[in-house]
């Protein structure tokens, strides 16, 4: 009887964390067709045309998969730090880094694609996981919020990464002459991440689900979980029992950081073939996984779930604008209003993380 | 009849906070309303001040029914309170704190000679000494308490409530405060004075509520009543006295050796040396505020001491870390449950399983056991008597009582040889409290070393086999059970001597 009373109520908490994320999409997608009948069309012809364009056929399910793979792993190196209770937003400048590791790794290292393909993801996640490492010791050691070094950092990794790619790493076969972004040298077949079967999506996106069920096993079935999970609550409660709060930080700001930069050399690796210039920083992946993470909660499975929902977005978008003539700032109108709604859930978790910390930290003046 | 309020009712989810309250206030006198904390009283006057709403009932001021949205709509008809956490700009002086809001205009800019010269007034009207031009920051909490006052009477409130008004102040701000009191009532002001300290009752009020479960249980004068009478109603019976057997101590498990602490040129605590035997419990007295709070983290951990060791069992653990503390034998019943108590939106078998994550069965190689949690907190649960509907529902669900229970659950279950209790019962009803106490005393028949440090000196009189005196950081006393009365313990407690022969 008492199991079955504890398995409703957590059915009932779960539906209540679903419904406010579903809530707001169902709202940004009412409000898209609003803007859809402005321009005089159809809404569900519209949606129907972007649903089709997403998932209908298996060449646009494959797109959609493929650019849901950075997203995801994006949105997992949120799920990680935030559920800790660091509001970290570095994984921009983490998966650029990771992608530039990744896809120079790939290029110059010789050797079968059995060795180099790990190398380079090898060489992604330490990159990631430095940079990750870097703001969590800026924290630890001079108290500067995540907020701004992650912020400031981004910018950093995205104009360290042109300045490799326009100067010294430059694709040594690029046509000076041709207008293009800068890029770093083609990557070889034994370097790159091959599609699961002809015609799929590539094997950056099955990793990417293995990290989503790693994350969530790793949340739910271990202590190293429990104890994120409590300093993410309460730090003070934590540090009252026993929970070294100097190793916790540092170890969620390695698998964060981990996330991110496998996130780019997936990337890199799988869908450009090298590192272009501007390739994570113009696409906003890292902050469509923040978005997604938001949505989900912070839940691992159902950050894949938003991951796939808003990249089918931005692919069926696309469809739509070709097909029925609608601009594809449609889209962007809902992903911006899925945004704003997740962002205010988002001040409302990192000011909260922000004051428990502050008063941890501050000791017993309570 | 300056207000009246008929029949409040007020529910949060589940709690009755107020059950058909209905009082009422007359012009110019002391009103005090007393009662445990959960009574109900902050309730009733948040409701009078705008800062909730009533479920049901009415609140008349001036011979009019009132229906107040916010503090600003109570202030209107001349309500004011001045809260336990002072609302102040420490950055700005006393008298732009005073007039914010309701600034005396030159033009376009403020006249600040004008509103200093109106400061000035108003403080030699009420006899509230001030320096208008001080800085916030640079006031004592008892001249900030002042400033609020004033801050009130600037704009022109008629009944001024005080929420626990003397929780902040030392002893001398207290008398004060209470002069503050009389001359604000001479002053034809009326006063409401919510508070559980019973000797500023006597020493002021009137008139006396007295709230329990979130009903009025009784109305008395001053005059016709006393302070026993008092704690017996508001208590609901008396604490009951225990039976507890001559100690047997044992070898010394708990022991600091000139502990001190300096925080930012400050001496917190000063050489201070204790030890707690096991099959004792030792208490430790003093008013909240002189290092009770310091002490204990420096001896659990969570704060770094500056001078002196600590050891538990005989073995050194200064400034170690709180898990290494905690492994070398003892368990900790925080002072406030949930600032370091619990995690209140953790799940109830969460907030157990912590401080024994990394133990079998609960997880093996990093990998948990849910099951064993679950009949672990289940466990728990149900020895302890923790009113609860599943482990998985969220902490701060639980009423304050059985979230303490549920702490105590926590720690006492660790089963180690040193057991330091911190306002074990603060807040909790008496019965809850019994219970609490019961388990002290079985641990100390079991050869448990326990530290009891509590705000009420009744609760360290009827437990301790032994009481330290803290006072201003320093032990200024000891006494064995018997050979103290309230009386000498209350002189040391706020920096008194005791004249031997």
């Amino acid at each position: 009887m008492n199991n079955e009373r504890n398995g409703r109520r957590a059915l009932l908490n779960a539906v209540d964390t679903v419904t406010q994320p579903l809530i707001a999409v169902l709202i940004s997608f009412l409000l898209g067709a609003v803007v859809i009948l402005v321009i005089g069309k159809n809404p569900l012809l519209a949606y129907g045309e972007m649903i089709r364009g997403a998932f209908g056929k298996q060449v646009y399910l494959m797109n959609t998969l493929k650019r849901a793979t950075p997203i995801i792993m994006g949105g997992l190196a949120v799920c990680v730090a935030w559920r800790s209770g660091y509001e970290a937003m570095g994984g921009e400048g983490q998966m650029i880094l990771g992608a530039m590791a990744a896809a120079l790794a790939g290029y110059y290292l010789p050797g079968p694609a059995m060795l180099r393909i790990p190398a380079a993801l090898l060489a992604a996640a330490v990159a990631g996981a430095l940079y990750s490492v870097l703001s969590g010791w800026l924290f630890e050691k001079f108290d500067v919020t995540f907020v701004i070094s992650t912020l400031m950092l981004n910018y950093i990794a995205n104009y360290f990464a042109a300045f490799l790619c326009n100067y010294p790493l430059r694709d040594p076969e690029a046509n000076v002459y041709q207008m293009q972004n800068a890029q770093t040298g083609k990557l070889p077949p034994e370097a790159t991440l091959p599609p699961i079967m002809k015609g799929w999506v590539h094997w950056g996106f099955v990793l990417a689900v293995l990290a989503v069920i790693l994350t969530w096993f790793l949340f739910r079935k271990t202590s190293f979980g429990f104890k994120s999970r409590m300093g993410g609550l309460n730090p003070r409660f934590a540090l009252y029992g026993g929970v070294n709060a100097r190793r916790m930080l540092y170890l969620v700001m390695i698998l964060s950081g981990v996330m991110a930069g496998l996130g780019g050399a997936f990337e890199s690796l799988g869908s450009k073939g090298r590192y272009v210039d501007q390739m994570i920083f113009s696409t906003g992946y890292a902050w469509t996984g923040m978005v997604a993470a938001l949505l989900a909660n912070m839940n691992p499975l159902g950050t894949l779930a938003a991951s796939i929902l808003l990249a089918g977005l931005a692919v069926g978008g696309s469809t739509m604008m070709l097909n029925m003539d609608i601009p594809l700032e449609v889209c962007n109108i809902i992903e911006g209003i899925i945004t704003l709604f997740m962002s205010a859930r988002m001040i409302r978790i990192a000011s909260g993380n922000i004051r428990r910390r502050r008063q941890a930290k501050g000791g017993g003046e309570a | 009849m300056i207000f009246q309020m008929k029949h409040i009712t007020k529910t949060y989810d589940n709690v009755v906070a107020n059950d058909d309250v209905s009082l009422h206030l007359n012009e110019g006198e002391i009103l005090s309303i007393v009662g445990e904390n959960g009574a109900g009283k902050s309730t009733i006057m948040k409701i009078l001040y705008g800062l909730e709403r009533p479920d049901s009932g009415e609140i008349i001021v001036g011979g009019r029914p009132q229906r107040f949205h916010n503090p600003s709509d109570a202030m209107a008809v001349g309500i004011g309170m001045v809260q336990q956490h002072f609302m102040l700009f420490e950055q700005m002086t006393v008298t732009e704190n005073i007039v914010f809001k309701n600034e005396l205009k030159k033009g376009l800019f403020m006249d600040m000679d004008r509103a200093v010269e109106t400061v000035r007034q108003l403080s030699e009207r009420y006899g509230l000494k001030i320096d208008p031009r001080a800085r916030i920051a640079d006031c004592p909490v008892g001249l900030r308490q002042r400033v609020e006052i004033l801050k009130i009477l600037y704009q022109n409130a008629e009944i001024i409530i005080f929420d626990e008004p003397s929780a902040v102040l030392t002893p001398l701000e207290v008398e004060a405060l209470l002069e503050t009191l009389r001359g604000l009532a001479k002053a034809g002001k009326s006063i409401v004075l919510i508070t559980h300290k019973l000797q500023e009752v006597m020493a002021v009020s009137d008139r006396v509520y007295v709230m329990r479960q979130g009903r009025v249980v009784a109305e008395r004068m001053a005059a016709d009543t006393d302070m026993e009478e008092l704690a017996m109603l508001m208590v609901g019976h008396p604490l009951a006295s225990y039976e507890i057997d001559p100690p047997k101590p044992g070898p010394v498990l708990l022991e600091t050796k000139s502990l001190s602490l300096t925080e930012n040129g400050r001496r917190v605590l000063s050489d201070i040396s204790l030890h707690v035997n096991a099959g004792e419990i030792v208490g430790i007295a003093g008013v909240s505020g002189n290092g009770q709070s310091e002490l204990i983290r420096c001896i659990t951990g969570l704060e770094k001491s500056t001078g002196g060791q600590v050891l538990v069992g005989g073995k050194d653990v200064t400034n170690r870390s709180v898990r290494a503390i905690r492994d070398a034998g003892l368990a900790h019943i925080s002072e406030d449950r949930y600032v370091w108590g619990s995690a209140p939106e953790g799940t109830l078998e969460e907030n157990t399983l912590m401080v024994r994550q990394d133990e079998a069965p609960f997880s093996k190689k990093g990998i948990v056991n849910q099951r064993a949690i679950r009949d672990y907190a289940a466990r728990l649960i149900r020895e302890f008597n923790v009113k609860a509907s599943s482990p998985v529902q969220k902490m701060r669900e639980l009423s304050g009582g059985n979230a303490q229970k549920l702490i105590v659950a926590r720690e006492m279950s660790l089963d180690t040889p040193v057991l330091i209790c911190c306002e074990p019962t603060r807040g909790i009803d008496i019965g809850a409290m019994e219970a609490i106490h019961r388990r002290m005393l079985q641990r100390r028949e079991q050869g448990s070393a326990i530290l009891l440090v509590s705000s009420e000196l009744t609760e360290v009189m009827s437990l301790s086999d032994r009481i330290y005196v803290i006072f201003e950081g320093r032990l200024v006393g000891e006494f064995a059970r018997g050979s103290m009365d309230d009386k000498h313990l209350g002189l040391l407690m706020v920096g008194g001597t005791i004249n031997h022969e």
